[in-house]
């Protein structure tokens, strides 16, 4: 009893110290950046100022960096969702196709970014794809990063859909690809769209490759890199705050599915 | 026969674009790595050692892994154990613990530096205290070393932890048990009896771990910037955008991909072998 009692304090003093750092970000964006400059810092907000946020919402910077994030990660999505449906379908219903790729794929995953984003960057400049203002390169870039995760999920996710469903519909005189758009997808669809989200979250806070491929035309994560070296407190701090959107709007809406999903992808 | 080709070409495009975008980029920068003037030479291998930052990026490179990946190890294990024996509010404190992997790396790495520049709320507390405030991240310290290992390891924690949690759900509870009645103390029943049955998770989160902590580039770069804390990923990246030199720059990361590679080959033997003894 007495180490459980011991274990909970430890979770406790745990959950404080992992809260601090989201409550600074949040702090720091609601107060006025000369609030977060004071010496010593101030732990509780003085005055609630929202001048940060304001100031997000008048820079065109910060603006065309956030339409390009949504941009990228849509792209990304889409890319990861199309192309990994197929090939994750294909490795669930021919068990040699599975075991060879995603031994391909688990290699795939251990490359380290920068042995690939700068030789991409010297191929990207070749073919005007580098610093692309709607960050066409960059969607590709993410991809490379994304498509492997996304496949092996929905390569389990295909395998939990019974072959007898589809064997039936054949049986019935449904031709393969028949079969896959009219029986297995809409019984894969929940994976899908969890596999979806999860593509647009990896590219959405994806920093490497973003670093290095948008050097002027940023989108959020690295435009957020410049303002916290360049010291601009205030506005690093409302931009990180809108960065964590997204994952907790899905963290509240999507919990227990995108959970088991990436859970299942961890281990593999 | 027909079925099963055309499985295979439903494979096609992923092969094909993982072909294009990642394997011919990296033969791209083995090719230009080799290559200075339009003749092939070594070197660029060479004149790496000539750069102050690189032997440092190295030796940093290995340091920083090892801190970390010992540090995440214990605390996953040990807060695996925590919550799988909590009854009430299990999933809250799941969250709390994975709140820092959650969090964009970015986002979560510009809050650090808030944390502990000069002026930060670490220093804050300390000077509260009474304390001297200490300067965490100074260039090239001790210190700022430790500080970004540590800081990597608060943030990826959560993964080590999510792996072992799930592997700890999979062992029957009824072994623990028999071990007890076999008059087992909780402390031998946990040696004895949980760790064997973990081993194939945790060389799991070995692999992914290290492949990362080798890897690892934003938590130096954003904590200390390039000549703080240089690793070999940064040190390329620093080549690259501010001297322009796109051979040197891939000769290092280069020699990091082929370090991974190895590395990782030797873990995947390992977690082959550790899966046949559980079988």
């Amino acid at each position: 009893m007495r180490k459980i009692r011991f274990g909970l304090i430890l979770l406790i003093l745990l959950g404080i110290i992992n809260i601090f750092p989201l409550w600074i970000i949040f702090k720091q964006a609601i107060t006025s950046e000369k609030e977060s400059l004071l010496w010593p810092p101030t732990f509780l907000p003085h005055s609630v100022n929202f001048e940060n946020i304001f100031m997000f919402f008048k820079t065109g910077e910060t603006l065309k960096a956030l339409g390009l994030s949504l941009f990228v990660s849509l792209g990304t999505g889409l890319i990861s969702m199309v192309v990994g449906s197929l090939s994750g379908w294909a490795m669930a219903r021919e068990p040699k196709v599975g075991s060879k790729v995603s031994m391909f794929l688990i290699i795939a995953r251990m490359f380290p970014m920068v042995a690939i984003a700068i030789p991409l960057a010297v191929i990207f400049i070749k073919i005007g794809l580098y610093n692309h203002p709607y960050g066409i390169g960059l969607i590709f870039a993410h991809s490379i990063l994304v498509l492997p995760f996304v496949s092996l999920i929905l390569y389990s996710t295909f395998k939990s859909i019974p072959v007898a469903l589809e064997e039936q519909a054949q049986i019935d005189g449904c031709s393969l690809i028949g079969t896959f758009l009219k029986v297995t997808l809409p019984l894969a669809a929940p994976g899908i769209a969890s596999s979806f989200i999860i593509a647009f979250i990896l590219s959405w806070n994806e920093f490497g490759y973003s670093l290095l491929l948008q050097v002027t035309h940023r989108n959020l994560s690295p435009l957020l890199y410049y303002y916290t070296t360049f010291g601009s407190t205030g506005i690093a701090s409302a931009l990180s705050l809108i960065m964590i959107l997204p994952a907790v709007f899905i963290l509240l809406f999507f919990q227990r599915n995108i959970a088991s999903e990436s859970l299942a992808s961890f281990i593999k | 026969v027909r079925q099963k080709n055309f499985y295979r070409n439903l494979v096609l495009p992923l092969v094909i674009y993982l072909g294009a975008f990642l394997a011919y980029p990296f033969l791209f920068a083995l090719f230009i790595s080799f290559q200075r003037d339009g003749a092939y030479t070594l070197g660029n291998f060479i004149d790496l050692f000539d750069n102050p930052l690189f032997i440092p990026a190295v030796r940093n490179n290995i340091i920083i892994p090892l801190i970390s990946i010992s540090l995440e190890m214990i605390l996953g294990i040990a807060l695996a154990v925590i919550v799988n024996r909590i009854k009430k509010h299990a999933t809250l404190f799941i969250v709390l613990i994975m709140l820092p992997f959650i969090m964009p790396n970015i986002v979560f790495l510009t809050a650090s530096r808030f944390i502990f520049s000069q002026h930060g709320y670490i220093n804050g507390v300390l000077v509260f205290l009474g304390l001297e405030p200490l300067y965490w991240l100074e260039p090239g310290s001790a210190l700022s070393l430790v500080l970004v290992s540590l800081v990597d390891a608060w943030r990826l924690t959560p993964l080590v932890f999510l792996i072992i949690l799930a592997a700890l759900k999979g062992i029957p509870k009824e072994l623990e048990d028999q071990a007890m009645v076999d008059g087992a103390s909780p402390r031998q029943c946990f040696f004895f009896v949980i760790l064997p049955m973990l081993i194939p998770a945790i060389i799991a989160s070995l692999v992914l771990r290290s492949v990362d902590a080798f890897r690892i580039f934003a938590t130096p770069l954003v904590l200390s910037g390039v000549e703080g804390v240089p690793c070999v990923s940064t040190f390329a990246y620093h080549l690259w955008s501010d001297y322009n030199n796109a051979s040197m720059a891939c000769a290092a990361s280069t020699i990091l991909a082929m370090l991974i590679l190895t590395i990782s080959s030797i873990y995947l033997r390992l977690w082959k072998r550790a899966e046949r003894i559980q079988i």
